[in-house]
């Protein structure tokens, strides 16, 4: 018999209806966002939060945005339940799989939180598409976000560095300034829903700076893998999200291409300018 | 005056790197999972500490950065500002026909609900 991840593996969650990212909603339902909220470019959380600045009575918008995060909660619990199987076979410090079981039950919260606040604007699960695309739903996935999720699980240090620093550390951001938008809209149980997710999130980059440092101490290449690991998380959104400034964007991008650089020169040896791989 | 981060208190999120308007603090360029701020480019708007989570930024007064290179920092942060207002007035433009559409709507469901009465 296998261990608890090979069979977590072979049992791939599938939820009916399965999850609909975003980017692969079908005409109608697009239609359906278009008559909603103006279409599906809106339904991203600076635009939906300057929706709710404008008009802080219509509710529809208050639905996306709640539909928008909550869904990612729910991914989220599914994410780090299985990380707590999966790296039971890894080399990690017991304490890490305590803290991802510590960081499931916050997700669970983050979710009960989000889905009342969602039915307290008159909404229900469900309405609105799921903001992940990589959800771990075997049935939407595509073979590449299938490799890639793997390897993000089953490599603990690659798995703290993106998720756990990379994109809780973004998800800081979205919750004080939603918690900041319910104070300036006088919406007190918005304010406070999302202050207690940031709360939480405070703790999961915790969770992932500390272990990585003391996984990584003394250790160059694991450093250097959870640094390229998070400048990958980083590349994809830095150069989305408007509002970063342009020596942000050209750090990351810069540190990326060295990145690949010094992988090519690993794999087919010194560039022509004598460039040498730091191993 | 100066910012500067404590190390061993810092989880990496971060928060100040990506808030900074003139881009002032290190990361990936540092080499390790440490962030640091570029005395050279800090211009002391405090933000970066008011946006941190574990409070590990200090301020620090014996520094004082050359005032050619103080101009040019603040140029950048001018930069930030300016396309901050540019991206917020395309989404306001990009939404302004959905939520006049949709007050529209409230109105007549309003003038409705009235006459029913």
């Amino acid at each position: 018999m296998g261990t608890l991840a090979d069979y977590l593996d072979t049992n791939a969650p599938r939820r009916n209806p399965p999850y609909r990212p975003l980017a692969t909603i079908d005409a109608e339902e697009r239609e359906r966002l278009q008559d909603r909220i103006g279409g599906p470019d809106n339904y991203a959380s600076d635009v939906l939060q300057q929706m709710i600045l404008e008009d802080p009575e219509d509710l529809e918008y208050k639905r996306a945005l709640a539909s928008s995060i909550v869904s990612a909660e729910y991914a989220g619990i599914d994410a780090f339940g299985r990380n707590v199987a999966r790296w039971e076979d890894q080399p990690v410090p017991d304490g890490l799989i305590h803290a991802m079981v510590r960081q499931t039950w916050d997700e669970v919260r983050h979710a009960r939180l989000g889905t009342e606040l969602l039915e307290h604007y008159g909404g229900t699960l469900g309405e609105y598409p799921d903001t992940l695309a990589g959800s771990s739903d075997a049935a939407t996935q595509t073979d590449d976000e299938r490799r890639a999720m793997r390897i993000r699980q089953l490599n603990p240090v690659v798995s703290l560095s993106s998720v756990n620093v990379g994109v809780e550390g973004a998800a800081l951001r979205l919750f004080s300034g939603v918690s900041r938008l319910g104070e300036r809209v006088g919406d007190q149980m918005m304010r406070h829903v999302y202050d207690y997710n940031w709360a939480d999130e405070v703790v999961h980059v915790s969770i992932g700076d500390w272990f990585l440092k003391k996984i990584a101490e003394d250790r160059p290449e694991t450093e250097a893998m959870a640094l390229r690991a998070q400048g990958m998380t980083e590349a994809g959104r830095v150069q989305v999200r408007r509002n970063v400034s342009e020596q942000v964007k050209l750090e990351v991008r810069e540190f990326m291409e060295g990145e690949t650089d010094r992988a090519s020169s690993v794999l087919v040896g010194p560039l022509s300018d004598g460039y040498e791989p730091d191993r | 005056m100066t910012y500067r981060i404590i190390a061993d208190p810092c989880i990496n999120c971060g928060m100040c790197r990506l808030s900074c308007p003139t881009g002032a603090i290190r990361y990936f360029s540092t080499g390790k999972r440490l962030h640091v701020v570029d005395e050279d480019w800090c211009i002391d708007c405090d933000i970066c500490r008011q946006v941190c989570p574990v409070d590990c930024i200090t301020v620090h007064s014996d520094v004082q950065p050359a005032p050619e290179q103080r101009a040019l920092a603040q140029d950048r942060a001018h930069d930030f500002a300016r396309r901050g207002r540019e991206i917020r007035t395309l989404v306001y433009e990009a939404i302004t026909p959905v939520l006049e559409r949709r007050r529209g709507v409230a109105a007549a469901d309003s003038i409705v609900r009235e006459e029913q009465r």
